[in-house]
């Protein structure tokens, strides 16, 4: 089994009835139909393999960061065995008891633990665990079942809301600590860190990292202005709306093009009757969507959330550029789900980056010498385009100036780099075919391979 | 891949999954095994194999799961299919074919072929043959008839079988060709014998190799514990007294061979427990009895993963290696 960036486990006890239900929905959130995004795993049940009457232990060694959620109820609080095991899980987050008994001599990844109040008696779960800040998810009243069983689609959208910020937070935070991917999901790492330091560094806090709010002013603002209103209101992101986020007397397409390029780290496309016709638009989401190479050397696009707000009877043009980004027809009142959105599809972003760092450490030593360029993104064909030219001018740069140096130390002069055959390395376990077949037709020559594909079996 | 390697062409993989009851306590539900079940599939479908599945067709069981990816693959309602994308045969007893409708099979012809198992198929004579079950309830002759049905369901996987579905058109149904085992249920089972425990024993007998995915549960779990030494029999539920606990059924069934006849191919549940048990202590001291190209490390692996793309590589590993091995192979 490979280590992987992050797990998320859900713990429940197995006679809370809407348990399941509720770790159903987690499941899905996280993890897509196509199984891409982060593990989930369930622990509830007893494992018939012991006698101690927990579920099984948690493999704690096999992710850099193991993200614990605990549904906590009454069944659960008023269980001893249950409230010793989550203690004990509290108490030794960092280095768990589990792991050194195990004597795998792994390292244990690092735990956190967030417990869900689902009920008015959740916070008289022990006190290493009562220490915690719990998430309470509105709607909750005092916590029956049935009131809950009820509404549960309401619970759940905003479960999903504060363990998708939650977790973004903390994820990449730690991913940061673990490989340090700069670039533009590299300054979101930063910033989500910062957070944590808030409270003492008021003085200089930084910057609020921003998400770029792209919309075309003749279909009207309503749309663009409720999310930024949303941004504003409920996150602690930041928004860049229009000119008046640029100040008086700057360069008007240097400060966007820097918003861009550097400023935003995600953006939300708010895709109208004439967003596709207007240039600015059009400029906005082809210098936001480029693949950029983190120092790591995994090629990055941020995420892009298509709003989709036309208004009907109107006819516009596709938008090449918005590849396989998601697209959420607009309803009043869902800024919450495509923050939310937004965000999941960052943290799958930045996963996937560590993801492909992983698997690039694993591949160093297993013929280093051939060509592998690793992209944190489902492949369209525009991105790949894009990226495998800029990769192949980077070979030829580095070439032409080791020509130089070569010269100049009057020494041998280098080959020129072969740049085929080059195996192109995306998340997941892969694409369906008929997506597989329309890159393969388009670029013969390059090998396209799934993470799972790539990845050395141990 | 951009290359087309169909080295399973022709191939039937026969694929035994089902909920368990205590897949939960393996930290497991069922979006685990749909997503086991379709990363799996996948690749077998790509490497040109078909698949078989002997489950019923309600909305959201794993055939409809299967059928909807297979539709996919074979890009559906295009002129421009892909022949070696293989199909589904979903092998459906009676009486549960009962709920498949024409127009069903109208709508997944590409991609599924339905073979419905009759009490005739299954030797039962014509005057104890039944006309629905659902009138009936379950009373002690439909019992015995459904678990002689299902008997004949899980021979026919392993052994082939031809189809009439008129006088003019036969077609043969082939047999699989190894089965993959993943969680399935050990109570309130129907045949018998559980069907994981059955499908086995037939893969057994006719020689096929055999993958045990322990790691989500049920009864795949418990064989898989048994033949790593971890499990007593009595605990892995080989067990007639256990297993005669865990599903009340069977002790009618079992009453059914003293006021029924008994159809030529079916065993009694002691007779058929007796059978599995001696196999798999035969595949206990060597796992080679598994056939599955696998050595005894990464059947140990096998056993317990839950990460379902190690459980999927392993089982396409373990098959390049048996069928090479195997009588034709490449």
């Amino acid at each position: 089994m490979n280590v992987t960036p992050a797990r998320i486990f859900v713990l429940w006890h197995p006679d809370y009835p809407i348990g399941a239900q509720i770790a159903q929905g987690i499941f899905d959130w996280f993890r897509t139909p196509d199984s891409h995004g982060i593990q989930v795993h369930y622990r509830s049940q007893p494992d018939p393999r012991r006698d101690d009457g927990l579920p099984p232990p948690m493999p704690l060694d096999r992710a850099t960061l193991n993200l614990v959620v605990v549904l906590a109820e009454p069944k659960m609080v008023r269980d001893r065995l249950w409230r010793q095991w989550l203690s004990e899980l509290a108490e030794e987050n960092e280095i768990p008891r589990e792991c050194r008994r195990a004597g795998s001599g792994s390292r244990p990844g690092f735990v956190k633990l967030y417990p869900v109040a689902l009920h008015r008696t959740a916070y008289n779960l022990p006190g290493p665990i009562r220490a915690l800040n719990f998430i309470s998810p509105k709607g909750i009243g005092r916590g029956n079942d049935a009131e809950i069983e009820q509404d549960l689609a309401a619970l759940l959208r905003n479960l999903q809301t504060r363990l998708t910020e939650a977790f973004a937070r903390l994820l990449t935070q730690k991913l940061k600590e673990e490989s340090s991917p700069k670039g533009l999901l590299g300054r979101m790492l930063e910033w989500f860190h910062s957070l944590a330091e808030r409270a003492s560094t008021m003085a200089d806090e930084p910057p609020k990292v921003k998400v770029f709010l792209s919309h075309a002013k003749r279909d009207g603002t309503s749309v663009a202005k409720a999310i930024r209103d949303y941004i504003y209101q409920n996150t602690q992101l930041s928004a860049f709306f229009d000119e008046n986020d640029i100040a008086l007397g700057f360069k008007f397409a240097k400060v966007l093009d820097d918003s861009l390029e550097k400023d935003s780290v995600a953006m939300v496309s708010v895709n109208s009757d004439y967003y596709s016709s207007r240039p600015w638009c059009r400029r906005e989401i082809q210098i936001f969507s480029k693949p950029r190479r983190n120092d790591q050397d995994i090629w990055e696009k941020p995420a892009v959330l298509v709003v989709q707000s036309m208004s009907g009877g109107h006819v516009a043009h596709a938008i090449p550029e918005f590849g396989n980004a998601p697209v959420l027809r607009w309803r009043a009142d869902d800024e919450a789900l495509c923050i939310d959105t937004l965000l999941r599809e960052t943290i799958f972003r930045s996963y996937h980056s560590h993801v492909a760092w992983l698997i690039k450490n694993e591949l160093a030593s297993r013929d280093p010498r051939r060509n592998r360029v690793f992209i944190n993104w489902a492949p369209d064909p525009l991105g790949l385009e894009l990226v495998i030219r800029q990769w192949e001018q980077n070979q030829l740069h580095d070439w032409e100036q080791a020509v130089s140096a070569a010269k100049e130390a009057k020494q041998k002069r280098p080959p020129r780099p072969k740049l085929r055959p080059l195996d192109v390395i995306y998340p997941g376990p892969g694409m369906s075919t008929i997506e597989l077949e329309s890159l393969t037709e388009r670029f013969p020559e390059v090998s396209l391979l799934s993470f799972n594909e790539a990845r050395p079996m141990p | 891949m951009t290359t087309q390697d169909t080295w399973l062409s022709g191939k039937v993989i026969g694929i035994s999954i089902s909920e368990s009851e205590d897949l939960l306590g393996y930290g497991v539900g069922r979006a685990h095994l749909r997503e086991l079940l379709v990363r799996l599939a996948r690749r077998l479908l790509r490497a040109g194999a078909n698949l078989a599945y002997g489950g019923h067709f309600e909305k959201d069981s794993f055939t409809r799961d299967l059928i909807e990816l297979i539709s996919e693959e074979q890009r559906e309602g295009s002129t421009d299919q892909r022949p070696w994308i293989g199909m589904l045969y979903n092998h459906s007893p009676w009486p549960l074919f009962e709920v498949i409708t024409d127009e069903d099979e109208a709508s997944f012809v590409d991609a599924c072929r339905f073979v419905r198992i009759t009490q005739e198929d299954a030797g039962i004579p014509e005057d104890a043959r039944l006309v629905s079950a659902h009138e009936r309830g379950d009373d002690l002759h439909t019992l015995f008839n459904k678990a002689a049905v299902l008997t004949a369901m899980r021979r026919a996987m392993a052994t082939g079988m031809t189809l009439h579905d008129t006088d003019a058109y036969q077609e043969t149904i082939p047999p699989v060709s190894c089965r993959v085992f993943v969680a399935g249920k050990t109570s309130n089972f129907t045949g018998v014998l559980p069907g994981l425990f059955e499908e086995m024993l037939y893969c057994f007998e006719e020689q096929k190799p055999i993958f045990i995915l322990g790691g989500f549960g049920g009864a795949s779990a418990r064989l898989a514990d048994y033949l790593s030494g971890n499990l007593t029999a009595k605990e892995a539920c080989l067990d007639l007294d256990t297993l005669r606990e865990a599903a009340p059924n069977l002790v009618k069934i079992e009453s059914g061979f003293n006021t029924f006849a008994r159809p030529p191919e079916m065993q009694t549940p002691a007779e058929a427990l007796e059978q599995l048990v001696r196999h798999l202590d035969m595949a206990k001291k060597s796992f080679r009895q598994l056939r599955n190209g696998l050595t005894k490390e990464e059947n140990l692996r096998l056993f317990t993963t839950v990460d379902t793309a190690e459980a999927a590589e392993l089982v396409i590993r373990g098959l390049r290696k048996a069928m090479a091995a195997a009588p034709g192979g490449s």
